[in-house]
């Protein structure tokens, strides 16, 4: 399928590793020129240096996307190497830990500054991401407005790893991008998220040691498991979809939250 | 993108017209090889004419898909035409379609055979074409179950137009394919529904035109509202989403329910 990507300008956060670094690969096999943004410079330049080697034209930058300064720095250099972004991807990592790095989060354990500090960098960065880059999009009246989230954003995190802080910001974020469907959706922008089950991703081990198994362990549990696709995601699958939802053909798909589980997720909706 | 159905075998029952006309074309266009399964003789010689002249491979079978004997007639050509069907695309209308375009049912304007009879169409129709299809994908290890559902699996038809019969028929189905998603996972067989927004089909513009509205005026409506992409879909954008989810690359969604209404409905989840 022509997804008439070619030439498109994406933007994406989070794109050196795991599932960002797989989805940065898809765009670039698509022919779009894709403006990567990570932390780290090793990752970051492996990406990159792949994407080329692979015949894609990326260009890599470092910033921390908690950060609004950078955020800004970040789209300008975009826009002064390629083009203002036809596409955002958002791809945060969850910065659900208290100071003490406690996971499994209960109320009482918080403070309001928890929830300040989760609120500023899951949902504030990701506004000032989205400023920075519609002005741009309604000017070309065509725009494609995606984050990576999680089906806890149907299911939120229950104990014994209750992800309190995280819980509260994701529904805000489906919050906002249900709202940005509705308001952009004049301009031809969609706003869309995925709802990102269990990957085979670094990430992903590291929330395995938290529920105290291996991932040799855990897939054996799926494998046990009488229910969906026994088997942790592959990065490539959630790629396509996030490719998919931000291309041409996929103008009429907007406002929604798309689970990627494997049929593990068991809400009706 | 390839989607990775080159030589798939697939049934789209009401697969002549509209929608599903657009999604046996668009399979086609992927190299699927498409048995279209509807009632009527001529529009399906015209979908499989326009499959053939574009160097599709389609075959044609005129059954009516909500009987057995039809899913049994289908299935039988599609193995004999090409091979057993590795993707089903259930897509039948609402009874109340057939009932006239301006139809509106309460609770008191059906008989319990009316709900009986709309429940057989609507659920047992799909139930039906799943059992008769799932054997072959079950070893081939392979399958897709597609069903077109509508905006009112999250939202049913209210007054004006209550619609009581595909009210209920409608989260049946979406109970049934929720349910194949958890069984037959392990086969790498999934199960997805695709809730149709308002898309401009002749159906459609039917039932626009039985409450004296064109397809324009009600745009227009949409535009002074100003929600989403005020503007109907078109069979091409609902066609897009069903190759994806019937493609290789969307091995890992599955038991998803997923809105085409460009953003117009505005339920959260």
């Amino acid at each position: 399928m022509d997804l008439g990507l070619a030439d498109k300008t994406v933007i994406l956060s989070g794109g050196s590793k795991g599932l960002g670094r797989a989805i940065a690969h898809e765009f670039a096999q698509e022919g779009a020129q894709v403006f990567v943004i990570a932390r780290g410079r090793d990752a970051l330049e492996a990406t990159v240096e792949s994407i080329r080697a692979a015949g894609g034209t990326a260009i890599g930058h470092r910033a921390d996307m908690f950060d609004a300064a950078q955020i800004d720095d970040a789209v300008r250099a975009c826009i002064k190497a390629f083009a203002a972004p036809d596409i955002m991807v958002s791809n945060l990592d969850v910065p659900d830990a208290l100071p003490n790095s406690a996971f499994d989060i209960r109320f009482d354990d918080t403070t309001d500054q928890d929830f300040v500090r989760t609120h500023e960098q899951m949902v504030m960065s990701v506004i000032h991401f989205i400023r920075a880059v519609v002005p741009g999009m309604k000017a070309k009246r065509w725009g494609r407005l995606l984050t990576v989230g999680s089906y806890a954003m149907k299911e939120p995190h229950a104990p014994p790893l209750q992800l309190l802080l995280s819980n509260t910001e994701r529904g805000a974020v489906v919050g906002l991008f249900k709202t940005l469907s509705f308001e952009l959706g004049p301009y031809n922008i969609t706003a869309n998220i995925i709802g990102t089950g269990a990957f085979d991703t670094d990430l992903a081990t590291g929330y395995f040691k938290l529920y105290g198994v291996t991932k040799t362990e855990y897939e054996e549990q799926l494998r046990a498991s009488p229910c969906g696709v026994p088997r942790l995601g592959r990065p490539e699958e959630l790629a396509a979809l996030a490719v998919f939802l931000s291309s041409e053909p996929a103008a009429f798909v907007n406002g929604e939250l798309v689970t990627i589980t494997g049929g593990a997720y068991q809400g009706t909706f | 993108m390839d989607m990775g159905l080159r030589g798939k075998s697939a049934l789209i029952s009401g697969g002549s017209k509209g929608i599903g006309r657009a999604i046996s074309i668009a399979l086609a266009a992927e190299g699927a090889h498409v048995t279209v399964a509807s009632r009527g003789r001529e529009a399906i010689d015209e979908t499989v004419d326009l499959i053939r002249a574009a160097g599709g491979k389609a075959t044609g079978v005129a059954a009516d898909m909500t009987e057995e004997a039809g899913v049994a007639a289908a299935v039988t050509e599609a193995t004999r035409a090409f091979s057993p069907p590795l993707i089903a695309v259930s897509n039948v209308d609402a009874p109340d379609a057939r009932r006239g375009a301006a139809f509106r049912c309460g609770l008191e304007d059906a008989t319990n055979e009316e709900i009986f009879e709309a429940f057989d169409g609507m659920v047992m129709s799909v139930v039906r074409l799943t059992r008769a299809v799932l054997p072959a994908m079950k070893e081939r290890q392979w399958g897709r179950l597609v069903n077109i559902g509508s905006k009112s699996m999250k939202q049913p038809h209210a007054p004006p137009t209550q619609k009581v019969l595909s009210n209920i028929g409608r989260l049946g189905v979406v109970g049934l394919m929720k349910t194949l998603s958890y069984e037959y996972g392990r086969y790498n067989i999934t199960a997805n529904i695709i809730a149709t927004g308002q898309i401009a089909t002749d159906l459609a513009g039917d039932a626009y035109k039985a409450r004296g509205v064109t397809f324009a005026e009600q745009e227009e409506k949409m535009r002074a509202q100003g929600v989403g992409a005020c503007r109907f879909g078109k069979p091409e954008e609902m066609a897009a989403v069903a190759v994806f989810l019937c493609s290789e690359r969307a091995s890992f969604i599955s038991g998803v329910t997923l809105g085409v209404h460009g953003g117009m409905q505005k339920m959260l989840l």
